[in-house]
């Protein structure tokens, strides 16, 4: 409830931003975690940009692999808009919620 | 003197784990798979039916596989050929002992490696000798009478093979010796693909020169961080293979290139520049290319809408397969039957065999027995890759597979895309939209600041 609130009040300060949680994929290994975790984002912003600003966030090299998952379980395309995203994923409390997770290893 | 101390004791440790593993890994053999035989198998792009002996007769049966429609190309008997002419890389011992460790044998840690070798294999294998070559001593390895090669493995394999596809089975007339004389009138085209199917076997030996041994592919691996040893994901494998065909100097390689896609987005025009660099002999011909996306098929669990998208990648002959596995074990996906995937377990330890002696043994190098799981118990870490001889097979190639993308997935978003153009076009990591605050006014910052500035990024 205190989370609506708060995603109320932001969405009617900020009409055009999206209100985004980005989480570490809770058995992640490989990823450090976010220092912040909480975006407002343009909403006209393509996912792909999203991804290279959190790639450059955690200091990752290009090979090193990155997946965005929607409810997570899903990849969503690259090329759609954090709006389109937020649109058809948002969560109850108003937040766009994402985790990041990279490939497992095998031996 | 110290040094060498514990290098005998890692020598003696890595003795044991590798009749530990052996131990471990051989049961997986002795299991036996059972195939339907009221729905088609698929094999890397060819379709069988173990329903009847008459090819062509249950093309309508194809259609229950919804959108995948597919000309049968044989019964059992000739998946059975087709199945074990794909080339089998497994953990081996008592090899040359891997620069900068210890260590002689890849059991326990090497699979992904091995399933990655397997995909560059069949790559290399469309590459040389097309689809619809088949080894022709492929039904020699399941033999039970031959006692020519490590007796112990075969006759297991044997057994469970023989088990699940008795009934099928026509009664062996030719001994291995009457076969040995009909090889020998082989004609030439025959002889030229036994000479390319070795050449490809020698290329991944498991010693410090062949091309895309284990050796050098633990080499690459060090930029990424990976020192022998390590466990390896599907995506590290692919940039490893990129880089280990991009090194590889031997001039029949050089007509092949490896291109990795990035954030699951393959770049058409990189992958037709790479198609397009310069052959160091200096001649026109454009490169043929295996193109690998890494992926992620779901969270915790792989997504299983992605099934019929994965079934669609594996029933296109120019799909060179899949390096997944199931939770912490690396296999090849290769083809599949129903909602289960066919796949080659690298999880055997073999021993050591040198490929630059002539007329090197290849039975171990064959698969005599294939192993199906379900999708459901699949890893969602995973390499597709597929093989485009020329650029405009890889244009005919990216709009097959985007179709097949946007109507075979019941997930909303394709799995990866293709974009025309090249990455650095997208490259904004140095564009100002990065970090955007700045370009907030000031008062709109206060404000904000006074609200949550603390709890919130602004993009």
């Amino acid at each position: 409830a205190a989370r609506m609130q708060e995603v109320a009040e932001i969405r009617m300060k900020y009409p055009n931003k999206i209100p985004v949680v980005v989480e570490r994929y809770q058995n992640e290994k490989t990823l450090p975690p976010l220092t912040r975790t909480k975006y407002l984002v343009s909403q006209d912003l393509p996912l792909s940009h999203f991804v290279v600003t959190l790639r450059t966030r955690l200091y990752l090299a290009s090979s090193q692999t990155f997946y965005l998952l929607v409810n997570n379980k899903g990849l969503p395309n690259m090329s759609i808009t954090m709006q389109e995203l937020y649109q058809d994923n948002q969560d109850e409390d108003g937040f766009l919620y994402l985790t990041y997770a990279s490939q497992e290893m095998f031996g | 003197m110290e040094a060498t101390g514990t290098d005998e004791v890692e020598k003696i440790k890595s003795k044991f784990m590798s009749a530990w593993h052996n131990m471990k890994y051989s049961w997986v053999l002795k299991t036996k798979t059972y195939f339907s035989r009221n729905s088609p198998v698929f094999l890397l792009g060819k379709c069988y039916h173990f329903k009847t002996d008459e090819s062509g007769e249950l093309s309508t049966d194809g259609s229950n596989f919804g959108k995948i429609n597919k000309e049968i190309s044989g019964n059992v008997e000739e998946f059975r050929k087709d199945f074990i002419s794909r080339i089998w890389l497994t953990y081996r011992e008592e090899f040359p002992q891997i620069k900068g460790s210890a260590l002689t044998t890849d059991c326990g840690w090497g699979c992904t490696l091995r399933t990655g070798q397997m995909l560059l294999a069949q790559g290399l294998m469309l590459h040389f000798l097309g689809r619809a070559w088949v080894w022709p001593d492929a039904l020699d390895v399941d033999n039970s009478d031959s006692e020519s090669w490590t007796a112990h493995t075969v006759k297991k394999l044997t057994a469970s093979f023989e088990a699940s596809l008795t009934a099928e089975r026509e009664p062996k007339i030719l001994s291995n010796h009457h076969r040995g004389t009909l090889k020998r009138n082989c004609d030439d085209s025959e002889r030229r693909n036994e000479v390319y199917h070795r050449k490809i076997i020698s290329w991944f030996g498991d010693y410090p020169l062949a091309a895309f041994g284990l050796h050098q592919l633990i080499e690459y691996g060090k930029k990424s961080g990976k020192i022998a040893g390590d466990w390896y994901g599907p995506a590290v494998v692919a940039h490893i293979l990129r880089k280990a065909v991009e090194e590889a100097r031997d001039p029949e390689l050089q007509g092949v290139t490896v291109y990795v896609a990035q954030d699951c987005t393959v770049y058409s025009s990189d992958v037709i520049d790479r198609q397009c660099s310069p052959v160091d002999s200096g001649k026109a011909d454009t490169k043929a290319v295996i193109v690998l996306v890494p992926v992620r098929l779901g969270g915790e669990r792989t997504n299983m809408d992605y099934l019929e998208f994965v079934k669609g990648i594996l029933s296109l002959e120019y799909c060179v397969g899949i390096i997944g596995g199931k939770p912490k074990q690396s296999y090849y996906f290769a083809g599949f039957q129903d909602d289960s995937l066919i796949y080659m377990d690298p999880h055997y330890c073999q021993s050591f065999v040198d490929v630059s002696i002539k007329d090197f043994p290849l039975e171990s190098f064959h698969c005599p027995s294939p192993k199906k799981m379900s999708f459901k118990k699949m890893d969602p870490s995973c390499t597709i890759g597929f093989y485009c001889r020329t650029v405009q097979d890889f244009e005919k190639a990216s709009e097959e597979i985007t179709k097949m993308l946007k109507s075979s997935s019941k997930e909303k978003y394709p799995l990866f895309t293709f974009v025309k153009g090249h990455s650095k076009d997208y490259d904004f990591a140095s564009s100002p939209l990065h970090e955007e605050r700045h370009l907030f006014p000031e008062d709109e910052k206060k404000r904000f600041k006074r609200f949550s500035a603390e709890e919130f990024v602004l993009l």
